[in-house]
């Protein structure tokens, strides 16, 4: 029995509507749809061509600071929700680093390899930790902000939409009164500057840290 | 005729409406799960969902945390492609694509009369545009402003394409050249760069956004003239026809496509996303206009993506829909649906009177009486619009879509009495 041109058409329409249902599905149980919207939330520095510049002095924070975004945000005046393994962590640390990187963030990459370089930071940036010069004081987090557990830590640091990207590097310590001093830049931030204000702390230098 | 205006005008209005769904962020709709079903990129501001290709790219930097997570985003593109594309084949690169809809309005600047419109209207109109950009910092300004820059160039285009004067050319090439120069003044810090206040010299002083612009404006500018140059000896290469050596170029989508995965896994990086135009296009100008102050080019590839969004800019007015022509991966993934597609359009040769209306109306360059419905075709209902017997007609499934026009048998009948006569 041979089939009409029409008939192996629907054939194949029916297949594919089965084949695609059954994608759909599966993709769906390994968790495609909060995997994507992790992904959209963390802007595609790569479709820009553009890293977000955040230069200028460093000043650390207790609230969110006025202009954080680039101007007004809902967040100015507020204290940051650190999450309690950070403030844990700046139980026994003087200084905790948060490193937000994203797959194929080329921006990202390289200011892990000039941190490398450096003798700072060991290992890749997926599986990398501060290096054995500093751990004593100083702890450090590289955290793809593409995963979603680590997007909700990203998102307490992160400037509201129009200059969110990654990488995104948190500098945390403590003041005097125990109070969480912090600082975050969005984008590319010159690996000697973030060693410079890492020691800076441990040294003493940074006003109000203890 | 199949209702020309009711089809033209629901494509243009879809065109439009995926267009400001895809920027819906620029209203405060937040990200979402999904994938837009054309090119379109996730770091353009407002944008809410994410683009299939990058969807590939990060599904295969996925790979070393094992087969869950790469299936997490291929299986989920593969099975919304795979359901899209059983109903409408291509059919989203003609009816929906924002750089589907970029090419056809470069296309109508370049050849439709602009009646009632005055050339210094329109300028006044992009100026209009462009200038709150540069008082307020906002998105939807951004866009607006983007929308101003677009309209500028292709004013310089259809002054020097469809008026057949140079000067539209000239000028664009002058603002170009002008843009560059102050580019690399900048760069070599004779003129002191970054200088954001007040606002507007955000704009003059951001080697970023006078070295993109400047090169778009440049390139833009010299293609016109060339093109002029090159019609008046050759014809004219914006309706070229599929065949012979134009033929050969069609596969290079399928290749780019093809390399896409490699590429990411080898590199380890977005290869694609990071140098292709469309992000340029649609993210980085807008951006651009939106927050030159807060943004610095990668010194990896921003010129690289800059030349080639010039380059894009350039293509869509010298080939129409040259890049869904020849260099769309996304096309590419879409084309095998085609054929089976509920979506399509049905050629019927016993109504067909061979007046050859179709083949100049398609932007593709095919012959809809052979190709319809083939890897190159996207479906967007040109062909039928102008078909005076309906001898072309749009259908989703059964359901035709395409009205019928009154005169169509009229019109048939008048030529088989003729043809029947042997006047013809």
């Amino acid at each position: 029995m041979t089939l009409s041109s029409s008939s192996k058409r629907l054939l194949v329409w029916v297949t594919l509507i089965l084949l695609g249902a059954a994608f759909l599905i599966s993709a769906y149980n390994e968790g495609s749809l909060e995997k994507t919207k992790a992904l959209v939330k963390v802007k595609c520095l790569g479709c820009l061509g553009l890293d977000p510049h955040r230069g200028g002095e460093v000043s650390f924070w207790v609230e969110y600071p006025k202009g954080y975004s680039g101007g007004e945000s809902w967040r100015v005046g507020k204290t940051p929700e650190h999450p309690d393994w950070i403030l844990e962590e700046l139980g026994g640390k003087r200084v905790v680093v948060l490193f937000f990187w994203g797959e194929g963030c080329e921006p990202c990459a390289r200011q892990w390899e000039g941190m490398r370089k450096l003798g700072f930071v060991t290992g890749e940036e997926r599986d990398g930790s501060i290096s054995p010069a500093y751990s004593e004081n100083v702890s450090l987090y590289s955290m793809d902000a593409g995963v979603e557990r680590y997007q909700r830590v990203y998102n307490v640091y992160l400037p509201p939409p129009g200059s969110a990207g990654v990488p995104m590097t948190v500098v945390l310590t403590t003041s005097e009164s125990g109070e969480v001093l912090w600082y975050s830049r969005v984008g590319y931030w010159e690996p000697k500057e973030v060693k410079e204000v890492v020691e800076g702390i441990l040294a003493g230098e940074i006003v109000g840290a203890k | 005729m199949a209702s020309p205006t009711t089809l033209r005008s629901r494509r243009i209005s879809l065109q439009i409406i995926a267009l400001v769904v895809s920027v819906a962020g620029v209203v405060g709709v937040k990200a979402t799960s999904l994938i837009y079903p054309y090119f379109f990129c996730p770091a353009s501001p407002g944008a809410v969902a994410a683009c299939p290709i990058w969807m590939i790219e990060h599904g295969v930097l996925e790979y070393h945390r094992g087969f869950g997570a790469v299936f997490a985003l291929i299986g989920y593109l593969l099975g919304l492609f795979i359901l899209i594309g059983a109903i409408f084949g291509r059919g989203a690169c003609g009816w929906a694509c924002p750089v589907g809809f970029f090419q056809d309005v470069m296309k109508h600047l370049r050849t439709t009369p602009l009646k009632n419109v005055k050339p210094i209207h329109v300028f006044l109109i992009s100026i209009a545009l462009i200038l709150p950009a540069m008082a307020y910092s906002s998105m939807a300004l951004g866009y607006l402003a983007t929308v101003g820059f677009y309209l500028l160039i292709a004013l310089g285009v259809h002054t020097t394409l469809k008026r057949e004067r140079v000067v539209g050319g000239a000028l664009l090439v002058l603002l170009g050249a002008l843009l560059v120069a102050l580019t690399l003044l900048l760069q070599r810090g004779i003129i002191e760069p970054y200088r954001i206040h007040p606002r507007p010299l955000a704009y003059l002083t951001s080697i970023e956004f006078t070295g993109f612009t400047g090169l778009i404006s440049l390139l833009t500018g010299i293609s016109s003239i060339a093109i002029l140059k090159y019609r008046e000896r050759r014809g004219d290469p914006f309706r070229l026809r599929m065949g012979g050596k134009e033929r050969l170029a069609r596969p290079v989508k399928y290749f780019i496509l093809l390399s896409i995965a490699p590429l990411s896994y080898v590199t380890g990086t977005l290869a694609f996303t990071d140098v292709d135009p469309v992000g340029g296009l649609v993210a980085t100008l807008p951006t651009l206009f939106y927050q030159p102050e807060l943004w610095r080019g990668n010194p990896t590839f921003f010129w690289i993506k800059a030349f080639n969004t010039a380059l894009f800019v350039a293509l869509s007015i010298t080939v129409y829909r040259g890049w869904c022509r020849y260099l769309c991966p996304l096309g590419a993934l879409w084309a095998p649906f085609n054929r089976t597609s509920l979506f399509r359009v049905e050629y019927n040769p016993k109504r067909c009177i061979d007046c050859n209306l179709c083949i100049k109306a398609c932007p593709m360059g095919l012959d809809p009486r052979k190709q319809v419905n083939t890897a190159e075709c996207i479906m967007c209902g040109k062909c039928v619009e102008v078909c005076p017997t309906d001898a072309l007609v749009l259908k989703l499934g059964r359901r035709r879509l395409s009205r019928p026009s009154p005169r169509a048998d009229l019109i048939l009948k008048r030529y088989e009495e003729v043809k029947g006569g042997g006047s013809r």
